[in-house]
């Protein structure tokens, strides 16, 4: 009996799904990147950034609960502060710098919203609904501000990531190499993020979900984590914001609006929160998806996303992987039953 | 500065503090009500401005719309209060998401009918009048009185009448209330499409000033969820006084700097206020979060 | 009771909460000395529980000050209040439903490592929940809920302790194990201890307190308590 609880308890298979299924997918990417043609090439490469936006909501929502509304302001302003910096300055690196700028600013802004919110104990739907007011007001600066963003054509022409050391230099320019960079950081973003998921502190970030409260009598400064979490997710999310800009060659208003808010929402709940490699994979299923729906019509994808949205909340509450692990589970329950019987 | 000088700056924040207040004010009963989130509560102002370019187009009046547009808003009100609102009351998250699907479908729809560009809208009065010796548009000051006759018979049936007697309990102690014999569903849900009617009323009279698209509910939306949190739910001068709060300040800056930007720095004073007050600027005793 | 000269471990003085127009505390004053373990008696709605939060700081009073080692605590954050040694079990069980009975625990800790993993094992003996470790919290029986509590709120091995209705919801045999894990434990530490159950609190046999309408209405011995005629009129003799 004690076995048994004790297997239950530390699921080796479980805990080591994510490493695994993360190497899986690098290998399963390069294989196909080595049979890709240019356009493919490019279509798995934004897959990849979009998966690391994803993994950067997952860290959020996922860990604390926390659901924010409004992500794509920090992935666009990865992405806008690529574009505006890299097409105005003509210094060694500038793409480079650029994007640590973006991380930066995104960390800032987080770092503050969050802190005069989640501070001030504001939880759950409102919080939500701060960062939708945030994301609306985040596109309209991205459409009005002509001057600085472009308005509503955005900016073209953004220079390609590089890495110039004396004579040293790396330039990402062909989708293959971007599909590498992004591959290889996803990759490691995602081994780090569940190394931190699975430690005390990711059963602290799990608790601070399931009891505040009781986090805090414990002695735990549980706005402090909150704000710590939102702004780490943040950073990564600019990170994507940041690639995407620098790989596609151009940013608009698109990236840093409420729709990408909610796909990246749609991404994290197919795959299924909180399991960080799921995600991921809701992102470039999703966007497959999307590709051949607006293939057929572009005006499809909305009405699609918000059947789905309404399904998902009355059919299958816990995600589509949720759904599968569900009857899976019922499965191999009934499985199980039979056996103890004819035992 | 004289008083001429002004009008103007005054009657344009009262514009939008009386247009903000109308839509808002649903938003913050229903929540003040069963915590519901309605993200689809954007599409009763889309719809409310797609009943008055419909019936114009079709040779009918800005004054035939000004009467159907609340109705058809709380008919909208009641078949989401129906089918979606009604099953999710203790669940916020799903209801966030269900209602966001809502609203993107009904946007969507709408845009698949009408088109993406922006529809024909007209006001009924043109022109300007004479304010203390400033002449100011004679439709914006058609707005603002006639949403303070509207908000004044809301604010007198929330004091005075049994329904807003009944909603009051319900937002002070819902228990209670039930105990008290109340039908906590049925009030809500009259409620919501009360709610819903004003926030289409909203729409017909910003109509004329607004480009009249599909999507426009979501700027709406946001404002307005603002305005209720920053405010205060629950309560009639919890939503006047975020109206003020986010259409005051707003005008105000406009004068200083683009429109975005004003509405970011609002966004941003609102942020520190709630670490201050974080029940809003008028605190409802028994809504916590 | 420890001599007047001594200084408290804790020392609530004059203490008020209002929620509005209801008083729900109404100028409480005690102390606890180190080592003592109290109970405190009342009806539904008397208070207790809102003192509790007061004194671990969850609701700040309306008035009065709280010393705890002679510093005063009234206005500081819940978390800092829990880090000087202030360890409280709520009326409701309230665990990690998601996590383990062994990470419940750990997250509890103020030592890491195997210091932890000792302390775990020694908390788990104490509250006889050896068995469950690898069992998720939500998993649990009532009971067993209750003890777990009771073991997140000993792992930081506190100085003043504050149960919340550690029997709420137990079985005649689990109150009595109860009683005597808390006759255990306490041997230390101070403790306050909230009852309904009047058995319970006899067999605690300590210094008892009774709120009435927020006000304190007695205090001493469980046995003065018990014959009290004025407590049996208001609350005893309902029972
Ligand atoms: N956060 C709050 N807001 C408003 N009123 C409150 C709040 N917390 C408690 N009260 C009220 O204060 C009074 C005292 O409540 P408290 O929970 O302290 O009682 P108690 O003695 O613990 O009762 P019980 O034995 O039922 O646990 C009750 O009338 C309760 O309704
Ligand atoms: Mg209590």
């Amino acid at each position: 009996m004690k076995i048994l609880s004790a297997r239950q308890g530390r699921n080796p298979i479980r805990e080591l799904s994510t490493p695994a299924t993360a190497i899986v997918l690098g290998i399963v990417v390069f294989v196909i990147s080595l049979y890709a043609d240019y356009y493919w090439m490019m279509i798995l490469r934004d897959a990849l950034v979009f998966g690391i936006f994803a993994l950067s909501l997952d860290y959020l929502w996922g860990r604390t609960g926390l659901l924010s509304f409004g992500h794509a302001t920090f992935f666009g302003i990865g992405a806008y502060a690529v574009a505006i910096l890299s097409t105005n300055f003509d210094i060694a690196n500038i793409t480079l710098l650029a994007l640590l700028a973006g991380i930066l600013a995104s960390g800032l802004v987080a770092l503050l919203f969050g802190y005069f919110l989640l501070f001030a104990g504001v939880r759950g739907p409102y919080f939500t609904i701060m960062t939708l007011a945030l994301t609306v007001i985040a596109s309209h600066i991205a459409v009005a501000w002509v001057d600085v963003t472009g308005g509503d054509s955005g900016i073209t022409g953004v220079q390609p990531l590089s890495l110039t050391l004396g004579d040293f230099e790396f330039v990402i320019f062909a989708p293959q190499t971007g599909l590498y960079v992004a591959l290889a950081l996803l990759l490691i973003l995602l081994l780090v993020i569940w190394k931190v998921a699975t430690s005390r502190y990711g059963r602290l970030l799990k608790a601070l979900e399931v009891n505040e409260l009781r986090a805090r009598t414990l002695g735990y400064n549980t706005p402090l984590h909150l704000v710590g979490t939102f702004t780490i997710s943040a950073m990564i999310a600019a990170l994507a914001g940041g690639l995407y800009a620098s790989f596609a060659g151009y940013v608009a208003p698109d990236l840093i609006g409420l729709l990408l808010s909610t796909k990246v929402i749609v991404w994290v709940a197919v795959g299924g929160r909180g399991t960080l490699i799921g995600p991921v994979l809701g992102a470039v299923f999703v966007m497959q998806i999307e590709r051949e729906l607006s293939s057929i019509n572009t005006s499809l994808w909305p009405l699609f996303i918000g059947l789905f949205f309404i399904a998902m909340v009355f059919l299958f509450p816990n995600g589509l992987v949720g759904l599968v692990q569900d009857l899976s589970g019922k499965m191999s329950k009934n499985q199980k039953k039979g056996g103890t019987e004819s035992a | 500065m004289t008083i001429t000088s002004l009008v103007p700056s005054v009657m344009n924040a009262l514009t939008l503090i009386s247009v903000l207040m109308l839509v808002a004010m649903g938003l913050g009963i229903i929540f003040g009500m069963m915590r519901v989130i309605n993200l689809a509560h954007g599409e009763f102002v889309t719809i409310g401005a797609f009943t008055l370019s419909v019936l114009q187009e079709l040779g009918g009046s800005y004054w035939l719309a000004l009467m159907v547009a609340p109705i058809i808003g709380a008919l909208a009100g009641l078949l989401v209060e129906r089918l979606i609102v009604q099953h999710l009351y203790t669940r916020w998250l799903a209801t966030i998401l269900a209602t966001w699907g809502l609203s993107l479908i009904i946007a969507q729809i709408l845009q698949i009918i009408f088109g993406a560009g922006p529809q024909s809208v007209s006001a009924p009065i043109s022109g300007t009048m004479d304010i203390l010796g400033a002449s100011y548009p004679a439709y914006r000051v058609f707005i603002v009185l006639f949403s303070a006759a509207v908000l004044g018979l809301v604010l007198l049936m929330f004091s005075r009448s049994n329904f807003g007697l009944d909603i009051r309990t319900v937002i002070q102690d819902r228990d209670m209330a039930e105990a008290l014999g109340i039908d906590t569903k049925r009030v809500f849900s009259k409620a919501f499409m009360l709610g819903a009617a004003l926030a289409a009323l909203a729409g017909v009279l910003v109509g004329p000033l607004a480009v009249v698209i599909a999507q426009m509910g979501v700027n709406y939306l946001a404002k307005s969820f603002f305005v209720v949190i920053v405010g205060g739910a629950g309560s009639f001068w919890g939503i006047g006084a975020g109206s003020a709060f986010v259409g005051g300040l707003e005008t105000v800056f406009t004068y200083q700097m683009p429109v975005t930007l004003a509405q970011a720095l609002v966004l941003a004073l609102g942020i520190i206020v709630l670490r201050f007050r974080p029940q809003g600027i008028v605190p409802h005793a028994n809504i916590k979060w | 009771m420890p001599d007047s000269n001594t200084v408290p471990l804790l020392s609530v003085e004059s203490v008020s909460k209002r929620f509005g127009g209801l008083t729900a505390v109404d100028d409480v004053s005690l102390k606890a000395y180190a080592g003592q373990m109290q109970c405190i008696i009342g009806a539904n709605g008397a208070g207790k529980s809102t003192l509790f939060n007061m004194l671990c700081g969850s609701l700040k009073p309306t008035e009065g000050t709280i010393l705890f080692q002679g510093t005063d605590i009234t206005r500081l954050p819940l978390h800092k209040i829990a880090r000087l040694g202030i360890s409280r079990k709520f009326q409701v069980p309230s665990v990690f439903d998601e996590l383990t009975v062994e990470d419940n625990l750990d997250l509890a800790s103020k030592v890491h490592g195997s210091a932890a993993e000792r302390r775990v094992n020694e908390v788990l003996d104490t509250i006889q929940l050896t068995g469950q470790r690898f069992i998720k919290a939500s998993n649990l029986a009532h009971g067993q809920k209750q003890w777990l509590e009771i073991g997140i709120a000993l792992m930081p091995e506190p100085e003043l302790l504050l149960l919340d209705e550690p029997t709420a919801g137990m079985t005649r045999d689990e109150t009595r194990k109860t009683a005597e894990l808390l006759k255990e434990v306490q041997e230390g530490i101070t403790t306050i201890v909230i009852e309904h159950d009047m058995s319970f609190v006899r067999r605690l046999n300590c210094h008892t307190i009774v709120l009435h309408h927020g006000k304190l209405l007695r205090e001493g011995e469980f046995g003065e308590i018990e014959q009290d005629q004025v407590v049996r009129e208001v609350y005893l003799g309902k029972q």
